[in-house]
């Protein structure tokens, strides 16, 4: 019995060897790299109108109406909010179409718009009808008002309707 | 039962030092078979890239300064995406024949200014969802990118730096010798990233995060 302890030791120290995992020498290495995501949010814009524009009650002898976008209280007025400080561009269709309400008849309204970053309509710029930027002040406001001019040489007495679109978007 | 056959065997034995023997021996091969149980069995496999350190491998960017950038989103644009063919092109340069194993790990979030705290805040935060592929056939050619597996904003794959097509690996690499050129062995594989964010009813401003991509080979 004297030998049997020893041999047991033995025998289960190469088996324990055995089952342990050997590895070579591992010299493999691992590279990075990192690489950047960006966005830049800006907020919605938003198209108040404050005020429609006025044309008010025409005279038969009267050819035209005129309502001046820099200068006439009848004009509308909007203010578009946005990013501060974000440039923009602005879009309308010069002319409309404005259709009778009773009865049959159109006249046709060439628009004229004006804007400014500060509320004040005096010291506001013309805005052509074509792309132009323009900036948000810094609260994200933008001050437009729009006035036009309508020909009534040849209108027919009564109501006429139309609807003006403009088009706001960030550059 | 071969519990119960080596019982009935012990018990015929005639004499107690035979039994002693007996039970002495079966004891031992008992405890060799449990041990042996332990030790573990691994197929035969070569991983070639881990014993040379000659086997480089780089990773760069193929227009470099250049960002996943989504440019300016307006709030609650929702799903705006980035696709292959405007993806950010990373390359990988390495040995043709070798496997690299490609790991590409994507924040799940962008974050206002980077700020940490934002990312359990969804008014500061826009989810992005990590996109990606590779192409080893030899050019930056995205018709010939294999999208690679996405799972938790973590694209993984492994592949040869150059496709080898539907066949079993090559014979061994070449050995490193005297006028060893590594240089004849090279060759570039082209990594594609890309993905989509979704802008809802968050705050104005500047939203970053982060990509990183870790490369070895097999």
């Amino acid at each position: 019995m004297r030998t049997v302890i020893p041999s047991y030791l033995f025998l289960i120290a190469v088996f324990l060897l055995g089952s342990s995992v050997v590895h070579a020498q591992n010299t493999n290495r691992k590279i990075s790299a990192n690489i950047n995501i960006e966005a830049r949010i800006v907020n919605s814009i938003e198209l108040i109108t404050v005020k429609s524009i006025t044309l008010g009650q025409q005279q038969p002898e009267q050819d035209e109406i005129y309502v001046s976008s820099l200068n006439d209280v009848n004009a509308g007025y909007m203010i578009a909010v946005g990013s501060p400080n974000a440039l923009f561009r602005l879009n309308f269709q010069q002319q409309r179409v404005l259709t009778r309400v009773d009865g049959p008849g159109t006249l046709t309204f060439e628009y004229e718009i004006s804007g400014n970053s500060i509320e004040e309509q005096r010291s506001a710029e013309l805005i052509e009808a074509d792309n132009k930027n323009l900036q948000f002040n810094q609260e994200g406001r933008y001050y437009i008002w729009v006035g036009g001019r309508v020909n009534l040489s040849n209108a027919l007495p009564g109501s006429y309707d139309g609807d003006f679109t403009i088009e706001i978007e960030y550059i | 039962m071969p519990f119960l056959v080596v019982m009935m065997v012990i018990s015929r034995l005639k004499s107690n030092t035979s039994k002693m023997h007996a039970i002495k021996y079966i004891s031992l091969i008992a405890c060799f078979a449990i041990l042996n149980s332990f030790s573990t069995v691994f197929a035969q496999e070569i991983d070639f890239g881990d014993y040379s350190s000659i086997y480089n491998v780089s990773v760069a960017e193929l227009n470099p300064g250049e960002d996943i950038e989504f440019g300016m989103l307006v709030q609650n644009e929702g799903v705006v995406g980035i696709n292959l063919s405007n993806s950010k092109i990373l390359t990988i340069d390495g040995v043709k024949y070798l496997d690299v194993i490609v790991d590409i790990t994507a924040d799940n979030y962008l974050l206002l200014n980077g700020d940490l705290s934002c990312q359990t805040n969804p008014s500061c935060r826009i989810p992005f969802t990590l996109q990606a592929a590779y192409a080893n056939r030899g050019s930056n050619n995205t018709n010939q990118a294999i999208i690679m597996s996405v799972a938790a904003n973590i694209a993984s794959a492994q592949f040869p730096i150059r496709y080898r097509g539907n066949v079993p690996p090559g014979p061994p690499p070449t050995p490193v010798y005297e006028g060893f050129n590594p240089n004849l062995f090279q060759e570039t594989a082209y990594l594609y990233i890309y993905g989509f964010v979704n802008v809802g009813s968050i705050d104005a401003g500047s939203y970053t995060s982060n990509v990183t991509i870790s490369i070895s080979y097999d």
